[in-house]
């Protein structure tokens, strides 16, 4: 049975990330999992100089899903390459350094120095996360942004670069012909959307922030439409994300065009979550007679 | 490897009209883990609800595997694990975080606690108690009425006092519990856990008096082992105030490394 994909030259050994924020850099996982059984990981967001995040409370929750105001805490790009290099250039899944910024220079700055390092495979632009004010969301909600940030990375860096969108847009496929046309080699959706829950007896929005992304098994059906309509559209890889908890989910995403999956939200649910989605899709494609989960990208499409 | 345990559920009693006494177990192999002030991640029965609960350990034997924990019920998660009968099971990840370190050549203790805050002190004193047997332990406990007051009983097994404290005076001292407090003699070390406000004047009291205290910070989690950065505190690392994560690399820390602002 063959597991592996190929995103941007490089070999996965199975289709399996991790969505960024919800597993820190994995050594946290690392003492419930084997974390060697995954195909990548995906590193919480960093940016150029330490950022100190959102005021609390930063999670609530909803009807099968949760809100994050957290706001790309992060120690910064030095502290960072400190802590966690090691551990990465120690372990087998391919590492994915998601970058953020306030501007252009911002994500530049982080690529660039990230690019020196030995042992990170890949980098994710983050221009879609609701929770800062500036960059982020503004740059992924606006396609000549997008472009903007994408070529100045381009130029600095020489690995493959997934852009993440997000799916508080009118139309994402503006959006991501603009990455792929940019220079991006793959695309990672969906982002958290933008949402609120209010505590009823205090009358006050439950998050410090107000706003927060939604995520979790609840956005699922959104993420797909936008993985589908997305697979239609370009011709680079898509790494699909939003409310995985299954195999069969898992399966549903590439079938809809994703050569690639995240686990993010369920492994708050489920540390093993990971683990189990990776067990649970080779056991779809052993039941169905699958041997190459190549067979199925886009199979809906 | 840490793991996620269905631990069957002993008991799980009401106490007071919104706060359970559950006794769960989870087998000795955990239960022998615990260090007092570490809590669990207490998933519930509904896929609705995503996150674990982060309750705090009221007590744990080792010999039996059986843990204790006295929550509060505050929405529906904690409303669903209130409905859990004897026999149930609940998913469980846990001992987490970093409990309180005991200093054994210490000889007088003030533990101090107040509201939903009081239970990790109750396995924190019968820790106190065995690690230094002849140790003085004041116990000051504080709750806004009468109604409010638990586990006092299971404090007087291991403490020299118990001195219950509440807002209006309908029993015990009327005051809080650092005014009981600062009326008794000075103390070698502190412990605290309960609301900020109290933890905030426990740590005031202590810089003063120079008295190394220890006290657990609460806030709200969503994965509760240390990746999502929801739980954000501001503690001293060095020069300068750094955000620590409660559930991690706390949720205890040195009273006077916090940012008490």
């Amino acid at each position: 049975m063959n597991l592996s994909v190929k995103i941007a030259g490089k070999t996965w050994r199975n289709p399996v990330t991790t969505a960024s924020g919800t597993f820190g850099s994995g050594k946290e996982y690392a003492e419930y999992i084997d974390i060697n059984r995954l195909g990548a990981i995906t590193t919480k967001g960093v940016a150029p100089i330490p950022w100190a995040g959102n005021r609390t409370p930063r999670v609530a929750e909803s009807y099968g899903s949760m809100l994050n105001s957290i706001g790309l805490q992060n120690p910064g790009v030095e502290q960072f390459i400190k802590n966690d290099m090691d551990f990465f250039r120690d372990i087998e899944p391919l590492v994915i350094v998601n970058v953020c910024g306030h501007k252009i220079e911002d994500y530049c700055h982080v690529a660039e120095r990230l690019s020196e390092e030995d042992g990170i495979d890949m980098l994710e632009l983050n221009v879609s996360c609701p929770n800062v004010t500036e960059g982020g969301v503004q740059f992924g909600t606006n396609w000549k942004l997008t472009e903007q940030v994408v070529q100045e990375v381009r130029k600095v860096t020489s690995l493959p670069l997934i852009v993440k969108l997000t799916p508080n847009v009118t139309d994402i496929e503006v959006i991501a012909k603009a990455a792929e046309s940019a220079g991006a080699d793959a695309l990672s959706m969906i982002n958290t959307l933008f949402g609120m829950r209010i505590d009823i007896n205090s009358r006050r929005p439950v998050l410090g922030n107000i706003f927060g992304g939604v995520s979790g098994p609840a956005v699922k059906p959104i993420a797909l439409r936008c993985v589908y309509q997305v697979a239609r559209c370009v011709k680079i890889p898509i790494i699909g994300m939003g409310g995985i908890t299954t195999g069969e989910d898992a399966i549903e995403f590439m079938m809809a065009g994703a050569t690639a999956i995240a686990v993010g939200t369920a492994n708050f649910a489920n540390p093993w979550a990971t683990i189990d989605v990776l067990e649970g899709m080779g056991k779809f494609m052993e039941k169905n007679n699958i041997s190459d989960i190549n067979s199925i990208i886009g199979a809906a499409l | 490897m840490k793991k996620v345990i269905n631990a069957e559920v002993i008991e799980n009693k009401q106490i007071l009209h919104d706060v359970y006494d559950l006794y769960l177990n989870v087998g000795r192999e955990q239960a022998a883990k615990v260090v007092a002030g570490q809590f669990l991640g207490i998933y519930t029965s509904s896929d609705a609800m995503l996150l674990p609960r982060p309750l705090s350990i009221c007590e744990a034997d080792a010999a039996s595997g059986i843990l204790r924990v006295v929550y509060r019920v505050v929405g529906g998660g904690t409303e669903n694990i209130a409905n859990a009968k004897f026999g149930d099971f609940l998913r469980i990840i846990g001992p987490l975080g970093n409990g309180y370190t005991i200093d054994n050549n210490v000889l007088s203790f003030a533990i101090v606690g107040g509201g939903l805050g009081v239970p990790p002190l109750l396995e924190l004193s019968k820790r106190v108690r065995r690690a230094v047997p002849n140790a003085k332990i004041a116990v000051f406990l504080g709750f806004r009425n009468k109604s409010q007051i638990i586990l006092a009983d299971d404090f007087e097994k291991y403490a020299d006092s118990v001195a219950i404290c509440t807002d209006d005076g309908s029993h015990g001292f009327h005051g809080t519990v650092l005014a009981a407090m600062q009326l008794r003699s000075v103390f070698d070390m502190a412990f605290g856990c309960g609301p900020k406000p109290m933890l905030r004047a426990l740590a005031r009291y202590s810089a003063q008096s120079e008295t190394p205290c220890y006290v657990s910070l609460e806030e709200h989690m969503a994965c509760c082992i240390g990746t999502c950065l929801a739980c954000a505190v501001k503690v001293q690392d060095g020069d300068e105030y750094v955000n620590k994560r409660a559930c991690y690399d706390g949720p205890v820390f040195g009273a006077k490394e916090v940012a008490w602002e």
